[in-house]
């Protein structure tokens, strides 16, 4: 390829995304600022990827730069892996029952909540919530043996003892809302007087999993 | 040497120099910052809404005793981890969310950008330090798009208050230098200020573009090539498990589940869309391709989620750093340029100083100011007479349609994106109303730099003091004074 034709693609291509600034042209940086810049680039693409990289399934290679950029990663709030939907899961839904040391009945408070008002992140919020709760869950029981052992659970069931004055007892337990199969609802669709199909029937719940029975009082 | 050790050493030194220079033009170039302005306000209204939605549950996600304690959160921090949330105590919270809402609405403005933009970034990486049991998506693209604006502090040098106000005032400057600058062909655009109305290509401006750029072809990159671990990817039911997990719709689409093949198809198609965006985005012929794809992507995963609204919104708005400025200037403004001539009283203070408000906003030139006290308003359009042009302003589009008053004003700030709002507000029922009888009357106590001798200037209650008025005799352009002695 000519030096001219080379240079065509590379302009193509390489043409910054404002290019052809109708308001002309600012004065350029000195060599000293573009190579210190340079160099701050360099760290920080290599932060990046090692950010991206550094999540299971990973090398040793990349766990280490991973583990080695964690300080850029913290500061500066980075190092999140993207790794969205690798595959949709079924969906974690907390469930808190309430026991009142004044005789009512046990009441039970879902995260997250089946209605919210207001927007929708609000919801979004909640269920991040169920999430975090159960993956923290997860790993209290991986790393002790204990699921109970999850402080994010006990936070959390702080948080309800403090807003629901006389609650004695708070047990959490984490459902999974299962997805159903694409032929299952098909075929329910297409039986006869069959309606709407129910993406919260009963069956879409799996057995709840207990993680721990937090008392208000007494910690 | 031998040759085959000539021509390494000839290609290595060839390879380092192009490398070199292909580095440095693709960081350090000057870019034109238009994109980055928008992705500014948008990024900044996004991080604003998010802010005000966690107030409606500020104890349970900032107070000490929120879902996630204060001191759980703390504890979980990793070193050089911060977030000045742990410093405000419950009693302050209210006060410091709504301080932080200001921040955050005076950098979606591009109000103090540099600082404002800083503080934002803070914000967000704060908030989201403290309650990382709530974090989803957004909070990262936000706070990845936040540091790009914050660290280059190139957001403010477009689509801002800050660049609106210095315009302004250098507008408000040079009416007060008219007297010098006064010709016989009228005011005109000398009402506008130096500052050029397109803002300046930057290095800074293409230093954040270009690292909003990187860091998204790696989401999409490291997105695309996670999803191949999926099985549901490869058989087509990702999007199905999507669109049927009860707790992320609002809307039923089981139905589709008699459509097994469309499904699979925009499964494999998101799927390699997210594959071949980190390639396709970089060539300007395959870009807008690209562009509407992620645009449908994010706007899809919006409809089937709409609590991944927002996350969608924010990463369509990471795209416009692919967007050229100019296309996107030419978004918001009508082709036909002037769009609008507006006539206008130059020998009247406050008229002037509207048309310094107004120029200032039209860094585009959609508008033509015309004065009407130097020319003769029936060549503009033969429907206009001097006596009607001297009661009101007006404005001729390109289509020759003629307004006055207020609805020239409404017609006028429409075509102006800074003014929208404002238009728009026009539009209301009994503002147009009201409009017109306030325009009506601010225009009939207008002051002029001269003094009125016929019927027509008799409109204007308030003439000048003798002594201003023989300053601005003194001063007096001649083609003010040719319209008192043609009266």
């Amino acid at each position: 390829m000519s030096r001219r034709a080379r240079a065509g693609v590379e302009s193509r291509i390489d043409a910054p995304a404002g290019d052809g600034a109708p308001g002309g042209s600012g004065p350029g940086w000195p060599p000293w600022a573009c190579r210190l810049a340079g160099v701050a680039i360099v760290v920080h693409l290599s932060a990046l990827l090692a950010g991206v990289m550094g999540v299971a399934p990973a090398s040793p290679l990349e766990r280490a730069a991973m583990e080695w950029f964690g300080p850029y990663h913290a500061f500066f709030d980075l190092g999140y892996s993207y790794r969205f939907y690798i595959e949709p899961p079924p969906t974690p839904v907390a469930v808190a029952t309430l026991h009142f040391d004044d005789g009512r009945p046990d009441e039970t408070v879902r995260l997250p909540a089946r209605e919210i008002r207001g927007p929708r992140m609000r919801h979004q919020r909640e269920l991040a919530l169920a999430h975090s709760l159960f993956v923290d869950a997860r790993q209290a029981k991986e790393q002790t043996g204990d699921i109970s052992q999850s402080r994010l659970a006990r936070s959390y069931a702080d948080r309800i003892c403090q807003i629901r004055p006389g609650c004695e007892m708070v047990v959490w337990r984490v459902v999974q809302h299962l997805i159903p199969d694409r032929d299952q609802v098909r075929d329910a669709l297409d039986s006869p007087g069959a309606g709407r199909f129910d993406l919260f029937d009963d069956s879409l719940f799996a057995t709840p999993e207990w993680i721990g029975d937090f008392p208000c009082h007494g910690r | 040497m031998p040759r085959p050790l000539i021509e390494i050493r000839r290609y290595l030194a060839e390879l380092s120099v192009s490398t070199r220079a292909g580095w440095n033009r693709f960081f350090f170039a000057p870019a034109d910052p238009t994109a980055l302005g928008l992705i500014r306000a948008a990024v900044g209204l996004l991080a604003f809404w998010s802010l005000l939605v966690m107030g409606l549950d500020l104890d349970a996600y900032l107070g000490s005793g929120g879902w996630e304690s204060a001191e759980l959160a703390w504890s979980s921090l990793r070193p050089f981890a911060w977030s000045f949330w742990f410093l405000v105590g419950d009693a302050w919270l209210r006060p410091a969310w709504i301080g932080c809402l200001v921040v955050l609405l005076f950098f979606t403005l591009g109000i103090f950008s540099r600082t404002t933009s800083v503080l934002s970034w803070m914000i967000v990486v704060s908030t989201v330090r403290r309650a990382p049991a709530a974090l989803f998506g957004f909070d990262q693209i936000v706070s990845m798009l936040l540091l790009y604006l914050a660290a280059t502090g190139a957001s403010g040098q477009a689509f801002a208050l800050d660049r609106y106000w210095r315009r302004w005032r250098e507008a408000k400057r040079t009416i007060r230098a008219i007297p010098a600058r006064y010709r016989k062909d009228g005011l005109g655009r000398a009402v506008e200020p130096d500052t050029p109305g397109l803002p300046a290509a930057t290095v800074s401006a293409n230093l954040a573009l270009r690292l909003i750029q990187i860091h998204l072809v790696m989401i999409y990159a490291i997105a695309g090539l996670a999803k191949l671990q999926g099985v549901s990817w490869w058989n087509g039911e990702a999007v199905w498990r999507m669109m049927a997990t009860g707790e992320f719709v609002m809307f039923d689409f089981t139905p589709l589940a008699r459509w097994p093949m469309a499904l699979s198809a925009l499964t494999h198609g998101s799927l390699a869309l997210e594959l071949v965006y980190p390639a396709l985005i970089w060539p300007r012929l395959t870009r807008p391709i690209m562009l509407t794809g992620v645009a449908c992507l994010h706007v899809g995963i919006a409809v089937v989620n709409p609590g991944l609204s927002e996350f969608a919104l924010v990463m369509i708005a990471a795209n416009l750093a692919f967007v050229p400025g100019l296309y996107v200037r030419r978004l918001a403004i009508a082709h036909e340029q002037p769009a609008v001539r507006v006539l206008f009283d130059g020998a009247c203070p406050r008229c002037r100083g509207w048309m310094a408000l107004l120029t200032a906003a039209d860094p585009c030139h959609v508008l033509a100011a015309v004065d009407l006290t130097a020319v003769d308003v029936r060549t503009v359009h033969p429907a206009l007479t001097e006596a009607g042009c001297l009661k009101a302003m007006h404005a001729v589009t390109a289509s020759g349609r003629v307004t006055a008053g207020f609805d020239a004003l409404r017609a006028i700030l429409l075509r102006l994106p800074l003014f929208w709002p404002v238009a728009l507000l026009g539009y209301f029922p009994g503002v147009a109303w009201a409009g017109r009888i306030g325009y009506n009357r601010y225009a009939a106590s207008r002051p002029r730099d001269v003094p009125c001798t016929d019927s027509v200037c008799g409109i204007h209650s308030r003439t000048s003091p003798p002594a201003a008025r023989d300053r601005s005799r003194s001063h007096a352009p001649n083609n003010a004074t040719a319209i008192q002695e043609d009266s």
